[in-house]
């Protein structure tokens, strides 16, 4: 899986954050920074309920093959 | 038939409806989840999966028609009118507008409310709480609500917004005043008592945007001094605005959570000693607080085009009603939805803050301030129980408390560090 995320879109509220710290930091002025694009084990599984839980859909995961 | 009964059931804009509304939201959930509620004229939706839909596709489900039950009930003209005594149209609220404006306006005092900034505030909103938690007396009957969920909001956001006032009960009035517009069951005379307090209000922001013209701080009303929109400086309308939103619409709903939080814990004793065995919890046990709680019950939405949920055709201009207080009870999202479980990995999020674009901006200052506050109770006390019945707002929009009768056992065993006041707080 790779992580993708959407600027436009991103309202940086940090939920993504506080869920999957590992994976995302939210910047000074306010918009998601992916800290691991690939995350694996935990991580991974705390990525993706950020990615679905983030309230405007900013961030996608791609599986890859 | 069942649906004739629902329809004589359900009374959405009537604020003891809240009182026993769980069965009725499970009714609504089994056998109409797209309710049409024909007094408002509005479908009122209690699936979590299509709330989250509403709220995240605002190119169909617009703000701009209104958000809270009680400015659609406000038919008449003139009540209407009062409204906008709280919120001045100049001010254009971001709350009630369509993106991409709404994401330009929210965007300006966005910064303010990341991690990054809050931390820098950390030790002074410590000494804020710590003073609350210190003053509680122990093994006596304290209002909670009076004594700490009232006030730690309110002391957040003046730090927030770097106002000097810490007249807490001043600003308490204001807040009240503008929960009490959403409450649904004001006279056209107690809306006018209302809107003259905010008046009190909109005149301290004025003063105190002076000082900081003069004085600049690390603080949002700086930077709103600071920002401009459409190249020009924010007018003295944007400013109030912005800073009402922040002061009034962002304390209410915290102490409901505060609120919320300490009643839940009271009522189950064994979480409250596991929380305090285990820190690590703190987090799902505030989320688990934010889904039991819900603050906010509901939001209104008005269709930009039209659209079909669950079958159900909805046509451009009606609106809807989310109803999160009973998307938080979805049990197809929340496993025994009216356990309260501080251990419950939530894989898909309550609506506690909402949803889409419109999320709660402080949704994170929220979480710190309310880990930053149990962590000091649990520091200092062993545990704490009610000492009477809370008694619930009546409201259409909050779900909270007037008072929390508890009573506090301070830490006394072993290893634990009893607080210096103790020593002479009870003779």
């Amino acid at each position: 899986m790779k992580i993708v995320t959407d600027l436009s879109i991103c309202t940086g509220n940090a939920l993504c954050a506080g869920t999957a710290p590992t994976v995302f930091d939210v910047s000074e002025d306010g918009y998601v920074i992916v800290l691991n694009e690939k995350p694996s084990g935990d991580a991974e599984a705390l990525a993706r309920r950020a990615a679905f839980n983030c309230p405007t859909g900013a961030i996608t995961i791609i599986e890859e093959a | 038939m069942s649906a004739d009964e629902l329809a004589d059931l359900v009374k959405i804009e009537d604020p003891s409806f809240y009182d026993n509304a769980v069965p009725i939201y499970q009714r609504l959930q089994n056998e109409a989840p797209v309710f049409y509620y024909a007094p408002l004229d509005i479908f009122v939706l209690t699936k979590h999966e299509d709330m989250r839909f509403a709220a995240q596709r605002k190119d169909i489900f617009s703000p701009t028609g209104g958000l809270l039950l009680s400015e659609i009930m406000y038919k008449d003209p003139e009540e209407a009118k009062l409204l906008d005594v709280f919120f001045d149209p100049a001010g254009e609220m971001f709350s009630y507008t369509d993106l991409p404006r709404h994401r330009t306006l929210r965007r300006i005092i966005t910064p303010s409310f990341t991690p990054r900034a809050l931390q820098t505030m950390g030790s002074e909103l410590e000494d804020s709480c710590r003073g609350l938690v210190d003053a509680l007396a122990a093994r006596q009957r304290v209002d909670f609500v009076e004594a700490v969920a009232s006030r730690l909001p309110i002391l957040f956001a003046s730090r927030l917004l770097g106002t000097t006032s810490d007249d807490v009960t001043l600003i308490r009035k204001w807040s009240d005043g503008l929960e009490n517009i959403g409450s649904g069951n004001l006279s056209p005379d107690e809306l006018r008592a209302a809107a003259a307090e905010f008046k009190n209000m909109n005149a301290f922001f004025l003063s105190e945007f002076d000082r900081k013209r003069a004085t600049p701080g690390d603080d949002l009303v700086t930077t709103l001094l600071d920002a401009t929109l459409d190249g020009e400086k924010l007018n003295d309308a944007r400013l109030l605005t912005y800073c009402a939103l922040v002061l009034a619409v962002g304390t209410d709903t915290t102490r409901s959570l505060l609120a919320g939080m300490a009643i839940a814990l009271a009522q189950h004793p064994d979480q409250l000693a596991r929380l305090r065995e285990d820190r690590s919890l703190m987090s799902t046990a505030i989320d688990e607080a934010l889904r039991w709680t819900t603050p906010a019950r509901g939001f209104v939405r008005t269709l930009l085009a039209d659209t079909e949920i669950r079958g159900q055709k909805i046509k451009k201009g009606q609106r809807v009603y989310l109803l999160y207080s009973a998307g938080n009870i979805d049990p197809e999202v929340f496993a025994d939805p009216l356990t309260f479980d501080i251990t419950r990995e939530q894989d898909i999020q309550h609506l506690g803050f909402g949803f889409g674009p419109h999320i709660c901006i402080a949704a994170q200052m929220v979480k710190m301030e309310t880990a930053m506050l149990f962590n000091m109770l649990l520091d200092r006390f062993s545990s704490w129980e009610l000492a009477g019945e809370p008694r619930p707002l009546k409201h259409i929009l909050r779900s909270g408390w007037h008072d929390a009768p508890l009573v506090f056992t301070p830490a006394v065993e072993a290893g634990a560090q009893p607080h210096p006041d103790l020593t002479g707080s009870k003779s």
